[in-house]
């Protein structure tokens, strides 16, 4: 079944489409939200997945095929989820300061063409990353791992790590913008 | 949408991407169930009561609420916690930090190699945790480089007498010519009273590279002192045997509370002894977590250290945290473990007047 028919079906007959997407794809929003949330909290996980599979329902109409997968998006929306349970525990999820890459650069756009190509960008400017670099920047910022944790992960010191992160945002900034960000 | 984890949010990595876990069919039908039924509540709004939250294992402990003299805490000479040591503590409120700060003991002790200075401001603490705040100054006029990338190549804090310990220090603030450091230590013995020796040299920092550093003062510094702070500790006299794992049970002797840590005491089965280092690791994975009146929480999450130990039949759980423990609003204390796929939670309620 194609993604189309796939999201034609959630439409038309939520029961069914949905019991296909959750046995196709629950899998791997599990790994993910386990991931984030941690396996310490498993009916808390099992709840995320309940509401990400609602949201899918009530979202369904807005999913665009040529934009990317029916499993990334759902996958996304799963993770979102996990950001929602962190912040609800009053987690700060990651410092605002080290999220942001610059104050200067505003990449928030309403249109959705537009945030689609910065979005492009920085998934080339990730892909082009050498390792252990790309490593570190998806598991905290993807996974929102502890700094510790990735430390522990690559055995190598937390101080190692915040400056490979650091460096990273710098190059990712400077790619962003020689590769021709669409800033407002 | 400007945030890193926002961007990233929408990353399509082969890795993340691989489906490495399936539901099994119960799951998959609970889920779909849960689904269902929100979307049939969206289309027939008629709410027949709250959804109650999924009941997990719990455990009471059989000591009822447990109603504990606090430690009594003289004012000695105040310690001035100060603000880094606030911000970094999460922003506790400032009656939580004054009266941390009229526990602890001020050293004010300062040496100086190569013109930078070492000041030890002071130490706070519970029975078997404390917290030693130390400053790095350079001359007046001078500035640390801009990142926050600075340690001690070679750092020893040694007690004299407190059996197995652990230590961990770092850098809390960075003020133009000061760095502001927490160096945190866990003990197997009481450290409130002993004699401490706190050495270090050459601090370095690390520049674009982390592979090419730079020294900025090779130092030494060594500092001996006692550690005079006032046990902020509270003893909860609870006994009571519990079983955590199917395939083992554990007897916690007491549990000792103070506002930047926890120490358990427990004993184990001899047979038990035998499997040391399962059991130790078992023990590291145990999730504290500490209950407020106004239902918020600390737990592992905010934790700074752990650290596990054992000795024959003893055994015992140190651990210090990131967030300042109220031990008048504190009501309950739970912990919990994963055992096949449950979590079991053993509660014990609290009450410190």
């Amino acid at each position: 079944m194609t993604d189309e028919e796939l999201s034609k079906q959630i439409q038309c007959s939520p029961e069914q489409g949905l019991s296909k997407v959750i046995a196709l794809y629950g899998g791997i929003c599990k790994a993910v939200l386990n991931r984030i949330i941690g396996p310490a909290y498993p009916q808390d996980i099992e709840e995320c997945l309940m509401t990400a599979y609602y949201k899918v329902w009530r979202g369904i109409g807005k999913f665009d095929p040529h934009r990317g997968t029916l499993k990334a998006w759902i996958v996304q929306i799963a993770r979102n989820q996990a950001l929602d349970w962190l912040r609800r525990k009053g987690e700060e999820i990651i410092p605002l300061e080290e999220d942001i890459l610059d104050p200067n650069l505003d990449l928030s756009l309403e249109d959705e063409t537009v945030r689609h190509i910065n979005t492009e960008l920085v998934q080339q400017s990730i892909d082009g990353m050498d390792e252990p670099d790309r490593t570190i920047f998806i598991r905290r910022y993807y996974y929102l791992e502890r700094v510790k944790t990735i430390a522990d992960y690559l055995q190598i010191s937390e101080k190692a790590v915040e400056h490979r992160l650091s460096r990273g945002r710098k190059r990712l900034k400077i790619q962003l913008l020689e590769r021709g960000v669409i800033l407002p | 949408m400007k945030q890193i984890t926002d961007f990233i949010g929408e990353y399509k990595d082969q890795e993340i991407m691989k489906n490495s876990e399936v539901l099994s069919k119960e799951e998959q039908e609970r889920i779909l169930k849960g689904v269902m039924s929100r979307i049939q509540e969206e289309a027939s709004p008629v709410h027949t009561g709250r959804r109650w939250p999924k009941a997990r294992k719990l455990f009471a402990m059989a000591a009822a609420a447990l109603v504990i003299t606090g430690a009594s805490v003289f004012a000695a000479e105040r310690f001035s916690l100060g603000d880094s040591f606030a911000r970094w503590m999460g922003g506790p409120s400032q009656e939580q930090i004054e009266a941390l700060g009229i526990s602890g003991h001020p050293l004010n002790l300062s040496q100086t190699a190569q013109d930078v200075t070492v000041t030890l401001q002071g130490v706070v603490g519970g029975s078997n945790a404390a917290y030693l705040l130390y400053d790095v100054l350079l001359p007046e006029g001078q500035e640390f480089p801009e990142n926050d990338f600075y340690l001690f190549e070679n750092q020893n804090l040694m007690p004299e007498k407190s059996g197995a310990y652990g230590y961990h220090s770092e850098l809390i603030s960075k003020e133009g010519n000061t760095l502001h450091f927490c160096l945190n230590m866990n003990g197997w013995k009481e450290l409130t009273g002993q004699n401490v020796i706190f050495s270090m040299d050459t601090l370095i920092n690390y520049d674009e590279d982390p592979d090419k550093v730079s020294i900025i003062a090779e130092g030494p510094w060594s500092f001996e002192f006692p550690m005079n702070y006032s046990d902020t500790s509270v003893l909860i006299p609870i006994k009571e045997t519990i079983r955590p794992w199917a395939d083992g049970a554990i007897t916690i002797q007491k549990i000792r509370v103070s506002p930047i840590s926890v120490h358990l005491k427990c004993s184990r089965s001899m047979e038990a002894i035998a499997n040391q280092e399962y059991q130790d690791s078992r023990l590291m994975d145990m999730n504290i977590r500490f209950c407020f009146a106004d239902g918020s929480y600390i737990d592992d999450e905010d934790r700074l250290t752990s650290g596990v130990g054992g000795e024959m039949l003893n055994m015992q759980v140190n651990r210090s945290y990131r967030k300042l423990i109220d031990l008048k609003k504190l009501t309950e204390i739970q912990i919990s473990v994963e055992d096949n796929g449950e979590t079991k939670v053993f509660s014990i309620p609290v009450s410190i007047k």
